[in-house]
């Protein structure tokens, strides 16, 4: 994993500029929510629902608990997005913000 | 800007008076939906978005759908 | 009153809401990508038509410049410590930055992008428990409640207890 300061670089590539401090603080957010997210979608989920599923929309629904990714799982899925979020809520899969 | 008003106001009665709501009611979403739209306010560009097919196919459901395009 | 660019994870869930016509409360209109409503279901499509159609919202067609800025930004947030942002959200950045609109998502990529970028730090990202602050002001428990009901969202206690709700 690289460094604030190896990001920052990364960014100049790219012709942004960073906010170091801001970056900090948005790292130590995102873990600290991340860790409770994971926690709640694995408490929450209908694990019944989602192995009666067929593949891949059972891989797509394994994906969402694992990552809380909606669009990558949809991706997996192949569906339209809308729909894959029918099946999120049938499989009790919260999405945490 | 009245003229143009009065225009759309009878294109939307034409339009509403020549559908044929059977045909119309008989179809599956978002279809069902993008054509009550054309009805309304005329616009096939717009509607043939909401259905998801591409607009030659979708004029074809207008057509079918008895909608005039009015000019 | 602005205008706001919605990605489809903010609008797939906003759509769901009992009372999602108060977003008009906050924003004068909603932009939409076609490259957001592409991914869009008939559920989705049904439930968005209605707002089109009386132009409360618009569609924005696929415009070359914001394709290339948004590709700028797809590929630095690969950087392995961000989320990743995904197209769709890297387009609605692009144009929320060139015309000046919020931008409406519940993915965490464009917020903290948004956050971290210098030229993007006047962008302002909304999400879904942003979005029912500015409506509900004191009355957020409530349709938090109600939001969860009927979008099966969850909202991180740590967000909540800066809104004042202790869940």
């Amino acid at each position: 994993m690289e460094s604030t300061a190896e990001t920052a670089e990364l960014a100049k590539q790219f012709g942004f500029t960073i906010n170091k401090r801001a970056l900090a603080k948005a790292l130590k957010e995102l873990e600290e929510l991340e860790h409770e997210a994971r926690e709640i979608r694995a408490k929450s989920t209908d694990w019944e629902y989602i192995e009666k599923q067929p593949d891949p929309l059972r891989a797509a629904l394994r994906l969402l608990v694992e990552t809380g990714d909606l669009r990558l799982a949809t991706h997996i899925a192949g569906i339209p997005l809308d729909e894959l979020d029918e099946h999120r809520i049938k499989a009790k899969i919260p999405l945490v913000l | 800007m009245e003229k143009f008003k009065e225009f759309e106001r009878e294109a939307r009665e034409l339009r509403e008076k020549s559908a044929d709501w059977e045909f119309i009611e008989k179809q599956p979403e978002p279809i069902k939906t993008a054509l009550k739209v054309l009805v309304e306010n005329g616009d096939l560009w717009l509607a043939a978005k909401i259905s998801g097919l591409p607009v030659d196919e979708f004029d074809e459901i207008r057509i079918k759908a008895k909608i005039p395009v009015v000019v | 009153m602005s205008t706001a660019v919605a990605d489809t994870c903010f609008l797939v869930h906003w759509l769901r809401f009992r009372e999602r016509e108060r977003i008009f409360e906050v924003f004068e209109s909603i932009a939409v990508p076609v490259i957001v409503l592409d991914e869009m279901g008939a559920r989705g499509r049904v439930m968005l038509a209605p707002w089109l159609a009386s132009r409360r919202a618009f569609l924005i067609p696929r415009i070359n410049d914001h394709e290339v800025e948004a590709l700028r930004l797809v590929e630095f947030s690969r950087s392995q410590r961000l989320p990743t942002l995904d197209p769709p959200e890297a387009y609605c950045l692009a144009v929320a930055k060139r015309r000046g609109y919020a931008v409406l998502t519940d993915n965490k990529a464009p917020k903290y992008l948004a956050q971290i970028l210098k030229d993007y730090s006047t962008v302002k990202v909304l999400d879904s428990l942003d979005i029912l602050s500015l409506i509900y002001g004191d009355d957020l428990a409530e349709a938090v409640k109600a939001y969860k009901e009927d979008t099966g969202l969850v909202f991180s206690k740590t967000r909540l207890k800066t809104y004042g709700i202790n869940s």
